[in-house]
């Protein structure tokens, strides 16, 4: 084993935004590390910049001309003297050529190495060496067969039901389930059409469809000794658009024997790529509960504080020891959990309408607090949420002692949450939250598909109709006092200026 | 002097009547009633001692007058209820036009936000279902459906795909069949 020398990370740039900056920050904060904000024009007055140590501007207000401006970053981080930047999650951070070009100037990137990166960031390649490892992955193929005999071999050879991708695709384009060999054929031209008017490019493969499959993440740690340890799962089946919204730990649905090899599956798939630092391997779970490797996340996960709540441990933390050179503090014996935590994603989005993006001013934002509450926010009251970036407002985490404790904080937490601006995904929570499937435990990644309907996003009570009934009118005296309020009123009951009127 | 209102929220009316500053009858019931201003929209409704948090945004339309109806978008508790309000003069007036001019009614959908319109699924005069898809608009760097609110006929088409539009601008407008 190659000694460990140590070199210490004093000050470090942040290049990312909103709630994973603010979280990145805070972490540096607690150990004495100097951090270095970056903002487009846009961000000037956003709450990352005001709770770094230091800020500068990247000019430019879309993403490629500020967040993923490499050039630009790489001299701040000179002009600003940095040891080390953290790419946070999106934007750059699984960008093989950043993370080098960062090498290069002899800066610590707080990731893996440039080649574990590039390596487990190509799908195929980490197929293969999750098949060489004998880590199961999803039978199938991830090359392109030639006609349709050939598909037809090799779905029968997995066994129906199959699913054909397309091989340039991507957002269930040119995606087909097939039930039976006599519906093959017109599938597949079908999904051919369909890829070729997508992506200019017809070809396809297939992989055995998995019918109601649990979405099942395992948090590893690495260091640059070839040391790893897992931190256990993140059961993140509650998806919209393929995007996770709740995520959990533990997951209702392991047990802690399977727990264990998709622990080792995962160790054993970075361990083979001589990956370092935090990362996560993803995995389908089957109703069987048969697991499937299905990619590895080279950076910080959204998701990762419900980790970090019943582990106790701080991952960002974890990250910059493990780039200082660090071995990990703990063996795979010594890591605890204890707990349960939930974590709801507020993206600035409309569940009444297909999740469409909203965007505005936030006339009021008062996020959540109290017992068992931790909300990684970042935004303030008045910053604009705009087209520009992903619409993510905060996190909302619960911990407690067990899975129906961390449910009622989070319902009353999800309650306090006031946002006044934007439509949120505040209310789909909630009303996932209520639902038997969830609550019980009994669910996959089917769950939107399965038992969502706009309807039945609220259930209102005669109270809550009736309450609304009558706030619309005296909130409609008070905006406006002259106009469908009785004389008499006006003057008497409603004092001071216009706009600032309260009651005597 | 009218102290009467009727509220609309979706397929409900409610007949709001109050009786002073802290007394209100809502459909014939009577409920002790406290609302608080803690901010520009921002209020606590206690009704019957009950606590309520109360977002209030009136909605003011181009061109209308303060005598008609008015229309808030009200949140209790964080769930989102557009109400209409009016009283005995808007509802005269209301009956008075509809009689003469209300035969069908027109829908203006706009883009809720800036984006690139992809494609526009419909054309003038095509027939649609509530919940059929009329354009779809690029945003945010995802693809997103906007569909029809209501059946009905397009009566005008204002966007091509390719076309760059801004929030509220104009894309689709639906004629409502006539009853």
């Amino acid at each position: 084993m190659t000694k460990p020398t140590i070199q210490p990370i004093k000050r470090v740039l942040v290049a990312n935004r909103a709630e994973i900056a603010v979280r990145v920050i805070r972490t540096c904060r607690d150990l004495g590390i100097t951090s270095v904000a970056v903002y487009s024009d846009i961000d000037r007055r956003a709450l990352h910049v005001q709770l770094a140590d230091e800020a500068y501007p990247l000019g430019g207000t879309t993403a490629a001309e500020s967040y993923l401006n490499q050039e630009r970053l790489l001299d701040i981080a000179h002009q600003a003297k940095v040891d080390a930047i953290h790419p946070g999650y999106g934007f750059l951070s699984e960008n093989p050529q950043f993370a080098e070009a960062v090498e290069r100037e002899g800066i610590r990137f707080i990731g893996p190495p440039a080649k574990a990166m590039a390596l487990l960031g190509d799908k195929t390649q980490a197929r293969k060496i999750a098949v060489q490892h004998g880590v199961p992955t999803i039978p199938g193929s991830k090359e392109a067969f030639a006609d349709e005999a050939e598909g037809l071999r090799i779905a029968e050879e997995i066994g129906f039901p199959v699913l054909l991708k397309a091989s340039a695709g991507g957002g269930g384009k040119g995606m087909r389930v097939v039930h039976r060999s006599e519906e093959f054929v017109a599938a597949v031209r079908g999904a051919r059409s369909e890829a070729k008017a997508a992506f200019g490019d017809d070809r396809l493969y297939v992989e055995k469809y998995l019918p109601h499959p649990r979405h099942i993440e395992i948090q590893v740690l690495a260091d640059q000794y070839g040391h790893a340890i897992y931190l256990g799962e993140r059961e993140c089946s509650i998806q919209r658009r393929h995007q996770k919204v709740i995520e959990e730990t533990p997951s209702p649905f392991l047990t802690e024997e399977l727990r264990q090899r998709m622990g080792e599956a995962a160790v054993t798939v970075v361990n083979a790529a001589s990956y370092a630092n935090a990362g996560t391997v993803e995995f389908l779970v089957d109703s069987n509960r048969h697991f499937y490797f299905l990619e590895v996340n080279t950076r910080l996960q959204v998701e990762h504080p419900v980790t970090e709540l019943v582990t106790g441990l701080d991952l960002v933390e974890e990250q910059i020891r493990i780039a200082e050179g660090h071995p990990l503090q703990r063996t795979q014996e010594q890591v605890r959990r204890t707990g349960h935590a939930i974590e709801c994603r507020i993206y600035a989005e409309d569940p009444e309408n297909g999740f469409f993006p909203s965007t505005g001013i936030l006339r009021h934002f008062r996020p959540p607090q109290g017992p068992g509450v931790r909300v990684d926010n970042g935004f303030l009251p008045g910053d604009s949420v705009s087209v520009y970036y992903d619409p993510l407002l905060a996190k909302v985490i619960t911990w407690g002692r067990d899975r129906e404790q961390a449910i009622a904080m989070m319902r009353r937490a999800l309650s306090e949450f006031l946002v006044d601006g934007v439509k949120t995904t505040i209310p789909f929570c909630q009303f996932v939250l209520r639902t038997q499937e969830f609550l019980s435990g009994h669910f996959d990644t089917h769950f939107v598909q399965d038992h969502f309907a706009q309807e039945r996003l609220y259930h209102d009570n005669e109270v809550s109709l009736q309450a609304a009934a009558i706030a619309a009118v005296l909130t409609l005296q008070q905006a406006s006092p002259q106009m469908t309020v009785p004389s008499g009123r006006t003057s008497s009951n409603w004092k001071g200026r216009r706009g600032d009127y309260y009651r005597t | 002097m009218s102290t009467s209102y009727v509220v609309t929220i979706g397929e409900r009316q409610f007949k709001v009547k109050l009786l002073g500053d802290d007394l209100v009858e809502i459909d014939g019931q009577r409920k002790k009633m406290n609302f608080i201003r803690l901010s520009e929209n921002h209020y606590t409704l206690h009704l019957d001692h009950a606590v309520m948090s109360v977002l209030g945004n009136p909605v003011f339309e181009e061109g209308t007058t303060s005598s008609r109806s008015s229309t808030v978008r009200v949140s209790i508790n964080t769930r989102e209820f557009v109400a209409t309000v009016d009283d005995h003069r808007s509802l005269l007036l209301k009956s008075l036009t509809q009689k003469e001019t209300r035969t069908s009614n027109t829908y203006v959908v706009v883009s809720p936000m800036p984006g690139m319109v992809v494609k526009v699924e419909v054309r003038e005069g095509d027939s649609i279902t509530k919940g059929e898809g009329l354009v779809i608009l690029e945003a945010m760097k995802m693809e997103n459906e906007l569909k029809a609110p209501v059946n009905g006929r397009i009566s005008s088409v204002h966007v091509h795909g390719g076309a760059a539009v801004e929030k509220g601008e104009k894309l689709v407008t639906i004629q409502t069949e006539t009853h």
